[in-house]
């Protein structure tokens, strides 16, 4: 019993992996022998460290969004959406808070971050710089104290746009 | 053996799929933004001709604050000063001034207090002026009064710095004392020919006395 189960295993796991190999002996004549591989796609996406911005700065950087290397398939591409509420929490009071915004800039479009926004490489390399902005009113009405905001960054394997 | 065997088998037949599909599956990663106010603002008081107050402290050099808290400061010129200019944070506020109180806005950051201050007797000299010209014109006609010119000339650029009371009476005291010399040396001359005009008489009434 244990070796049918052994040997129950050792065939699903051969056919669960991507290489399949197959050579069959015919007594005579031709046949055409397919062979198939698949190559995952691989990719390395960095993305923007903690930061801290200095009191009374209207603009911080904030580092960017970079695809560092790229396996891709064709037809695909890696997409980064940012998620945030725009808001630095005051760490004592939930209802104190100070708004910001993001600036995207690849090459020389700039644009402004919101929900809407993606960034879409396809070639290692590409990036996308990103700088905070606090304006001075925001600065002046806010109360003393510590804040911060976490952003999300999504990265996702998706069809490339033609 | 054979069942560590099995067991390593199925621990494998899980993996190989799920690493698969993990490739491809979204990612998330977050990054914090942080940043912190201070609970205090400092402001730099300059004030060199005068001193700055608010209630009894006097303010020197630079003072903390509790953000966004409003300060009436209270300029008090030295004596012999007026205020000529207050620039807060580089701007100027001297408009905003009352009777040498001034009163901030909420403190929201670093900021300086600069008081400019100038003597008092600036703005009066143009008023001593039309006593003080009169007396010009008659110094620079007589050849004789150049002496008496000098001085007068000397005296009001002196009332242009700080003590202007002291040079704006001088100057009235001397055209008083130019006035008075000229009618007592008039008086005398007169006086004197008088005398003398009385004894030639009484001599010469005396001479033809004795003659007769």
């Amino acid at each position: 019993m244990k070796k049918i189960i052994t040997l129950a295993l050792v065939g699903a796991m051969l056919s669960a992996t991507g290489i399949t190999a197959f050579a069959v002996d015919y007594p005579g004549g031709s046949q055409d022998t397919e062979i198939k591989t698949t190559v995952a796609p691989t990719f390395t996406v960095s993305i923007p460290a903690d930061t801290t911005v200095a009191f009374n700065d209207l603009t911080t950087d904030f580092g960017s969004v970079t695809l560092d290397s790229a396996r891709l398939a064709p037809n695909k591409a890696v997409q980064v959406t940012i998620e945030s509420d725009f808001d630095l929490n005051n760490s004592v009071d939930n209802e104190a808070v100070i708004p910001y915004s993001l600036t995207a800039t690849d090459g020389t479009d700039e644009e402004t971050v919101d929900a809407d926004y993606a960034a879409t490489f396809r070639t290692a390399g590409e990036k996308t710089d990103l700088k905070i902005n606090i304006t001075q009113a925001d600065w002046d009405a806010a109360a003393a104290g510590d804040y911060s905001d976490t952003v999300t960054f999504n990265i996702a394997y998706v069809d490339a746009a033609e | 053996m054979k069942k560590i065997t099995v067991m390593l088998l199925a621990v494998l037949l899980f993996c190989v799929p799920c690493m698969t599909a993990f490739a491809e599956a979204p990612e998330q990663k977050g990054a914090t933004i942080s940043t912190t106010v201070p609970a205090t603002c400092n402001v730099t008081f300059i004030s060199d001709g005068g001193r700055i107050e608010e209630g009894e402290n006097d303010l020197d050099g630079t003072e903390d604050f509790d953000r966004r808290s409003v300060h009436t400061f209270h300029i008090i010129p030295h004596e012999g000063k007026v205020i000529d200019k207050v620039l807060y944070g580089g701007e100027d506020v001297t408009a905003q001034v009352k009777d040498g109180y001034f009163t901030t806005p909420p403190l929201v950051a670093d900021m300086v207090l600069e008081v400019l201050y100038k003597d008092a007797g600036t703005p009066v000299e143009p008023v001593s002026e039309p006593t003080s010209e009169p007396t010009k014109p008659d110094t620079s006609k007589p050849d004789s009064s150049k002496p008496d010119t000098k001085p007068d000339t000397s005296k009001p650029e002196q009332s242009g710095f700080p003590d202007t009371s002291t040079p704006q009476s001088s100057d009235n005291s001397d055209t008083a004392k130019t006035g008075d010399t000229t009618t007592a040396i008039v008086f005398v001359i007169a006086t004197v020919t008088a005398v003398s005009a009385a004894f030639i008489i009484v001599l010469a009434n005396s001479r033809r006395k004795e003659r007769e």
